[in-house]
């Protein structure tokens, strides 16, 4: 049963990693297909072929490198083999990542008192797990494993493929409708009297796609969660390590880690708390994680 | 001090070669586990059946002796 369930959770998000390129990518020539039109209608060929140009280098580029752009904007170290401090992370590491049958990833450090872990990557083969030193220094061995079994089963499902590709594309989204609102806003008077019609697309097409970017994000990471709470059992075999690491994050954690937004979905427990938790939150509420650990 | 920090990465070291051998064993059966029981339900079963893989596989098994803590000696 088990297994049926994760290969299917794979072919899932390979499937909507495609799917979620391509619908970034096209929304981005539609929307530089309208501003061309808005400001320079004689040139809206020549707009579009560089448009589509850029626009594809840069999906091609977030595939590739957005773990790396992640890594950088997360403020991550990486840890080299043979440090000490670090020697029981790295063992850890390794051992959870024979027990899920995937390569060993990258590990990185991210100086912080919160209690946090994220991974990133295109594929269990080129993926990187990154943990706070507050996780290092408040959680005993068998919390650690289970946070870190979270992470690998994170690896092993592709979730880190699909979760990289909304951090990067969904930040890019929000950057241009921003761009065009700006411009806009202090446009001269001439080009609004062009478009008419068009303008208004491009206005509404700025104001939802942010809104539906962030959509997509509190979706798609909340379900995947608590499957990866269960892989995570799996395979520790554990479920009060896990079960007990999310309590002393519930004491402990202030929810006022220093990391983007566009990143956040990324984490093992929500880095940002906000007012609008439960509607906004990335993450399911800790209570609810720890009474499903608890009852297995 | 600095023997017992050795003795201390020493300690560690065997922790982690222990698990990681226990882990590796789950992983094998774990996968055992997942073939015998797709070879034996539908729609895999008739699968196997025309590729001849009827046969389940055994689970890696050791005596509770091994199981035990490695002893370090100096």
């Amino acid at each position: 049963m088990e297994k049926v369930s994760f290969h299917d959770q794979i072919d899932k998000n390979k499937r909507y990693s495609v799917l979620l390129g391509g619908i970034v990518f096209s929304f981005l020539v539609v929307f530089i297909y309208v501003i061309s039109q808005i400001f320079a209608p004689e040139l809206s060929i020549v707009f579009l072929m560089f448009g589509v140009v850029i626009i594809f280098v840069y999906t091609y580029g977030s595939y590739n490198y957005g773990d790396k752009v992640v890594l950088a904007a997360t403020n991550a170290k990486p840890v080299k083999e043979n440090d000490r401090r670090y020697t029981h992370l790295i063992n850890v590491v390794e051992g959870l990542a024979i027990a899920a049958g995937i390569p060993k990833p990258k590990i990185y450090v991210i100086e912080s008192d919160e209690i946090n872990a994220f991974a990133t990557g295109k594929n269990p083969e080129h993926a990187s797990v990154a943990v706070t030193t507050g996780l290092l220094n408040n959680l005993k061995r068998d919390e650690i494993e289970g946070v870190i079994g979270h992470e690998l089963s994170h690896i092993r499902n592709y979730d880190i493929r699909f979760a990289t590709l909304v951090a990067v594309l969904v930040g890019l989204v929000a950057i241009i409708s921003h761009m065009f609102l700006r411009t806009f806003r202090y446009g001269g008077k001439s080009e609004r009297d062009k478009g008419g019609i068009l303008i208004l697309i491009g206005i509404i097409l700025a104001i939802f796609a942010p809104i539906v970017a962030r959509l997509v994000q509190f979706a798609v990471s909340r379900r995947r969660e608590f499957l990866a709470d269960a892989s995570s059992v799996q395979l520790t075999r554990y479920p009060e390590g896990l079960a007990s690491a999310l309590e002393k994050i519930m004491k402990i954690n202030m929810g006022k880690m220093k990391v983007s937004e566009a990143v956040s979905h990324l984490f093992f427990v929500d880095p940002n708390k906000s007012a609008l938790d439960s509607l906004y939150a990335t993450h399911p509420p800790l209570k609810e994680r720890i009474k499903i650990l608890r009852s297995m | 001090m600095k023997a017992s920090e050795n003795f201390k990465l020493l300690q560690e070291q065997l922790e982690g070669i222990e698990n990681k051998v226990a882990y590796s064993r789950q992983f094998y059966n774990d996968s055992v586990l997942g073939f015998n029981n797709t070879i034996t339900t539908v729609p895999g079963k008739y699968f196997a059946g025309m590729t001849g893989k009827t046969k389940s596989k055994e689970f890696f098994e050791i005596k509770e002796a091994e199981r035990k803590p490695v002893k370090v000696e100096f």
